[in-house]
């Protein structure tokens, strides 16, 4: 596989029993870019995600990250990458320091290091004072922030983040995706991100991908994409090109049934009762 | 935090990356256990956070005075009268003591791990884990070698024990003492090494899912009522084992026999004569077994310590049709009630763990009914023993299953709130769940007892009555508990509050039947029925109708 591009895969394919989670994609993605996977719920983001971290094994087809194969050397790929997770799962019995110390001490990082980067991330995410609380106490903004710290514990050339800001309040959303532009920018690190939130897709990604069943159905710049079909931003283009129902039928349900109605029936009651008056 | 101080931190950072890349380099051949094992530690020491070592120096401390100096003290004290006494029975007393408290031990072992299955925290932790360079056999061992400290508990408190009760049989040299500590360190390290895998294995299996937590809690079950029924065998038919000792050949292959077995050769080998496997074969087994499972399991790690364990496939259950007997329980109830009752139903029952607690409360009744049986001998002796049934079997009904309304039931008490029909719908659909429950609970009981005991169609009757009524009310009091204190997950501090003080409150319903008796002598049969019935209901009634009417107005003032 080729080391010219963080990640790349040929027909990454990943089957659970009968159920094709991922479907034969192939990703190009050069260093320093920041890359959006998008789609809907069950779509085969984190299963793509998973696969490029190493965490499941692939079905068929090959895939490279920061030059490395995924399977073959697969403990060299999870040394360049850093992964946060959709759902923050933490140790709630231990402290965010403690947390970080030992995600730090898995990555071979030495105490003083790991000391240094904790303080550093620490500040960073604004967690000064609660380092030393145990994380049940965490809301879950703040366990996100954890987990971000996690993910960037060990400098990694490659970050995986799969929905970075969905817990996040605006003020520190907005910081996350500030991090995440000078972490391409000055760093020059490779961002993949899974989202919903199209806003920040449009907003940091250089490439972006819609995902559809198990497959990547488009992929290009965010302009590129809302030129294909025609829309005015990202939201209509990935409403367009995922078949999202219209508005118009969503309330359907109620004409059909007229005990739903009694709102309605009433006040023309009231009406009625007015006018006999 | 400003984007300025953001640049500020990154360009800190890269600096010393590529200075630390070789040296990273160099460590990567170092294993992991180590980290995951203290980590292991600080999880379970999290509450002694600020002095991990203190509680370590004073919990050891404190098990090697239990070990050296208060043990052999007390059982100084009653052991050597005990065995000059019953001399002709002592050995096999104690090889049987021995061996049951190894076999209950071996059990409670591998059901700590299991009860840590799937820890919601900890989902996505194992995906953090693995998504580090960390090595699945690392993990597993490192987690298996960081409950050693716990484990390494149980041994100082239960070594002192066997050997207490060896002590005035043989004088134990300290070639002994090695020998017996030894077999129970690997007693309890074997235990702790199979519930270890049991655990990892089904949260493999099932994956990040509701089911591996609730078929984990089954299994807790299945174990305790395992516990129990050896418990009840010692107790029941101490002398019956005590003539047939070649009845545990049947366990040939249960583990702690292997270990018992070398302690029980060092007192006597003769007390091992009947047993089919030679001491060099347990020897074998209690050394090659933990080995070979340890090793392998090492090996095999990746195959259970991964994400692939079917997500989608194992996690979907399908119900097409409802169950007939839901069909008829909402015919029944009728449109108000019908509905939420099968709802109830639903939930319960598709908990594999419920299933299991049922189990266990109709095994302990049914055994129950049969061992109060032995004792009847006239009518008097008939409503004496079936008082006592009913009131520790109503008893016993609502500590385990009575107290689960609001498990996992959260965020449902909200919905239910702000409903129209507002806490009541939960509270009464519970108590009528709870109501078919102990209909077929009462009929299963009321038919051992009739099958036992023999006895009329008028006593079944009224026992089935008065069983059923006093099941269901002492629902309500576990429901008033629930309402005052909810407990939204099992392992909640409420749910352990509200447990024990049930079983307070179900301690007069047994002393007050012998009490009444000893006091009142009633000339006729009937008469001895209410004498000791009357004061049971009105104690129950007045008790836990209150408890649930003044838990309804708390629970509708929660916020």
């Amino acid at each position: 596989m080729s080391k010219a591009y963080a990640i790349k895969t040929q027909n990454l394919t990943k089957n659970f029993g009968e159920l094709l989670a991922v479907n034969k994609i192939d990703l190009t993605i050069p260093y320093g870019k920041t890359y959006g996977l998008l789609g809907p719920n069950g779509a085969g983001k984190t299963t793509t995600v998973r696969m490029l971290n190493a965490i499941i094994s692939k079905t068929s087809g090959n895939a490279s990250v920061g030059g490395y194969d995924i399977v073959a050397e697969s403990q060299k790929v999870k040394m360049i990458c850093g992964f946060l997770p959709e759902a923050p799962g933490l140790y709630s019995k231990l402290t965010a320091k403690e947390f970080l110390e030992f995600i730090g001490e898995l990555y071979y990082l030495q105490k003083s290091v790991i000391s240094a980067r904790i303080d550093e991330l620490i500040e960073l995410f604004n967690l000064e004072g609660r380092e030393n609380d145990l994380l049940e106490g965490y809301s879950r903004g703040m366990k996100q922030k954890v987990c971000l710290c996690a993910a960037l514990i060990q400098d990694p050339e490659i970050i995986f983040l799969d929905e970075p800001t969905s817990n996040l309040d605006p003020a520190a959303a907005r910081m996350v995706k500030d991090l995440i532009s000078q972490l391409v920018k000055k760093a020059e690190k490779t961002i993949f991100i899974c989202t919903h939130l199209l806003d920040t897709a449009e907003e940091l990604c250089d490439i972006i991908g819609i995902i559809i069943d198990g497959e990547i159905k488009v992929e290009g710049t965010p302009k590129e994409i809302i030129e294909s079909v025609g829309a005015r931003d990202l939201e209509e283009a990935y409403l367009k090109i995922t078949g999202a129902s219209h508005i118009d039928d969503l309330l359907g349900w109620r004409e059909e049934n007229p005990n739903n109605n009694h709102n309605e029936s009433k006040k023309n009651k009231n009406k009625k009762n007015k006018r006999s008056r | 935090m400003t984007v300025l101080t953001t640049e500020e931190v990154m360009d800190s950072t890269v600096t010393d990356i590529k200075k630390e890349a070789s040296i990273r380099l160099a460590h990567q051949k170092k294993s992991l256990w180590k980290t995951i094992a203290r980590n292991e530690i600080r999880i379970r020491t999290s509450s002694f956070r600020n002095h991990r070592m203190l509680f370590f120096i004073a919990l050891y401390s404190l098990l090697i005075i239990w070990a050296v100096v208060i043990a052999p003290y007390l059982f100084d004290l009653f052991m050597p009268t005990l065995a000059e006494q019953f001399s002709d029975v002592f050995k096999p007393v104690i090889a049987i003591t021995i061996e049951s408290i190894m076999m209950m031990l071996f059990l409670v072992l591998v059901i700590y791990p299991l009860n840590n299955i799937y820890k919601e925290e900890e989902i996505g932790s194992k995906e953090i884990l693995l998504a580090t360079p960390v090595r699945a056999n690392d993990i597993f061992l490192g987690e298996f070698l960081g409950k050693a400290p716990m484990y390494s508990v149980a041994i100082l408190i239960i070594t002192p024990i066997i050997v207490g009760l060896i002590n005035p049989i043989i004088n134990l040299t300290v070639f002994q003492y090695l020998i017996i500590y030894g077999i129970v360190f690997g007693h309890v390290y074997f235990a702790n090494l199979i519930g270890s895998i049991v655990g990892s294995w089904i949260e493999h299996k099932i994956s990040k899912n509701e089911k591996a937590r609730d078929l984990g809690k089954a299994l807790v079950w299945v174990f305790t009522i395992l516990l129990v029924v050896i418990m009840y065998a010692i107790m029941f038919f101490l002398n019956y084992l005590l003539e047939h000792p070649e009845l545990k050949n049947w366990l040939a292959f249960y583990p702690s026999l292997w270990f018992s077995n070398i302690i029980l050769y060092s007192i006597d080998p003769v007390l091992i004569n009947t047993f089919i496997l030679n001491i060099w074969i347990n020897v074998l087994l209690a050394v090659g077994i933990p080995i070979i499972t340890l090793y392998l399991s090492y090996r095999k790690a990746e195959s259970f310590y991964t994400l692939e364990g079917g997500v989608e496939k194992s996690s979907i259950t399908i119900i097409e049709h409802e169950n007939p007997f839901y069909k008829l329980v909402r015919k029944i109830s009728g449109r108000k009630w019908g509905g939420l009752i099968v709802i109830q139903l639903k939930r319960f029952f598709r908990k594999k763990a419920n299933i299991a607690r049922v189990a266990y409360v109709v095994g302990l009744l049914g055994f129950m009914s049969w061992f109060i049986s032995r004792m009847v001998e006239d009518e008097a002796m008939i409503v004496f023993s079936s008082t006592i049934l009913i009131a520790i079997g109503g008893g016993i009904g609502s500590i385990i299953v009575g107290h689960l309304a609001f498990i996992d039931s959260k965020d449902l008490i909200w919905v239910y709130k702000r409903s129209p029909r507002g806490i009541k719908a939960i509270v009464y659909s519970y108590l009528l769940m709870m109501l078919i429950f102990n209909i077929f609970l009462t009929i299963f009981v009321t038919t051992m007892l009739t099958i036992f005991s023999d006895i009329d169609l008028f006593n079944t009757v009224i026992f089935f009555v008065e069983f059923l009524i006093f099941a269901e009310i002492s629902m309500c009091q576990a429901m008033g508990l629930q309402c005052i204190s909810p407990a939204f997950g099992e392992k909640d501090s409420s749910m352990k509050g509200n447990t024990m003080i049930s079983m307070l409150l179900l301690q007069p319903l047994m002393f007050l039947p012998i009490s009444l008796l000893i006091f009142i002598n009633p000339g006729s049969v009937e008469l001895m029925r209410v004498v000791i019935q009357a004061p049971l209901f009105l104690y129950n009634i007045g008790v836990s109708l209150p408890l649930l009417y003044f838990g309804m107005k708390k629970l509708n003032r929660l916020e």
